[in-house]
């Protein structure tokens, strides 16, 4: 991994399009600015984590509960 | 018989045939799974819950559920890009789907999972999975909406007792509320 020191106010080009910027400091958390393409989509990496996770789970549900679970819906629904 | 308007796949619910028309493209994939850009809606049974089968892996079939047949009122965030993407326009129809947690052996504690809903255009058959970053809660227990129900019907009796209410307020009203709001307009600000 690439690590570098920089203070708040200075930032770091990725490439020629991504700019990132060290915005402030206080205690634990670091506030950042991007600059990307309107294209580029930022994800926090635990929500991402999450969503991904989330997806693979859906996936290994036994598909006879999910029948079950969609009956029972089904009855539950007028 | 099959015709070229149809495609025969293997799923989770064992071979399936598809109308070609209604396959799903995802540009971007799910997260997770971002090499994988057709999908299609399977059902078995009459229900808000369905399977979203990617057209070329049988093993890809993601439990999910139509958000606004149980929660009609969750607002997901759309953004710009991602407008563009789903090629969203005013008035453009959507239907939004969430993955659910199913406990093993207990279905009746099935839960929405609402951190990353698959937005889907309903029209155009474009779909992208738009990941929240602050919603609370993330998982909504079904039997927690159940629950709930008295309270929702409650409501729209209320609505409906008041004959001078607008006309799409009253349309609102008098709809089914989880069976027929699965598909909205969606607001672009």
């Amino acid at each position: 991994m690439l690590v570098l020191i920089r203070r708040p106010g200075e930032s770091l080009y990725l490439g020629d399009d991504i700019h990132v910027t060290v915005l402030s400091v206080q205690g634990k958390q670091v506030k950042i600015g991007l600059t990307v393409p309107p294209e580029m989509v930022v994800y926090r990496e635990e929500v991402y984590r999450r969503v991904m996770e989330e997806n693979k789970l859906s996936l290994e549900n036994n598909t006879e509960d999910f029948m079950a679970a969609a009956k029972l819906w089904k009855t539950k629904k007028k | 018989m099959e015709n070229q308007e149809e495609i025969r796949i293997q799923s989770r619910f064992g071979e399936q045939v598809v109308e070609k028309s209604k396959i799903i493209t995802f540009p971007r994939g799910l997260i997770g799974f971002e090499a994988l850009h057709e999908f299609a809606l399977l059902s078995n049974v009459e229900s808000a819950m369905l399977i979203l089968q990617s057209m070329d892996h049988p093993s890809v079939g993601l439990l999910v559920a139509e958000l606004y047949s149980f929660l009609p009122n969750h607002k997901v965030k759309i953004g710009d890009v991602e407008q563009k993407t789903l090629e969203l326009e005013e008035a453009s129809e959507t239907t939004v789907l969430v993955t659910l947690s199913i406990p093993h052996g207990a279905p009746e504690r099935t839960s929405l999972n609402l951190t990353g809903p698959i937005v889907i255009n309903t029209n155009k058959k474009i779909g992208l999975q738009i990941p929240q970053s602050d919603v609370k809660p993330a998982h909504v227990l079904l039997t927690s909406l159940i629950e709930n129900e008295e309270e929702f019907e409650a409501q729209a009796n209320k609505a409906e007792e008041k004959p001078e209410a607008s006309t799409q307020t009253l349309e609102e009203a008098n709809k089914e509320p989880r069976a027929d709001n699965t598909k909205r307009r969606t607001k672009i600000d």
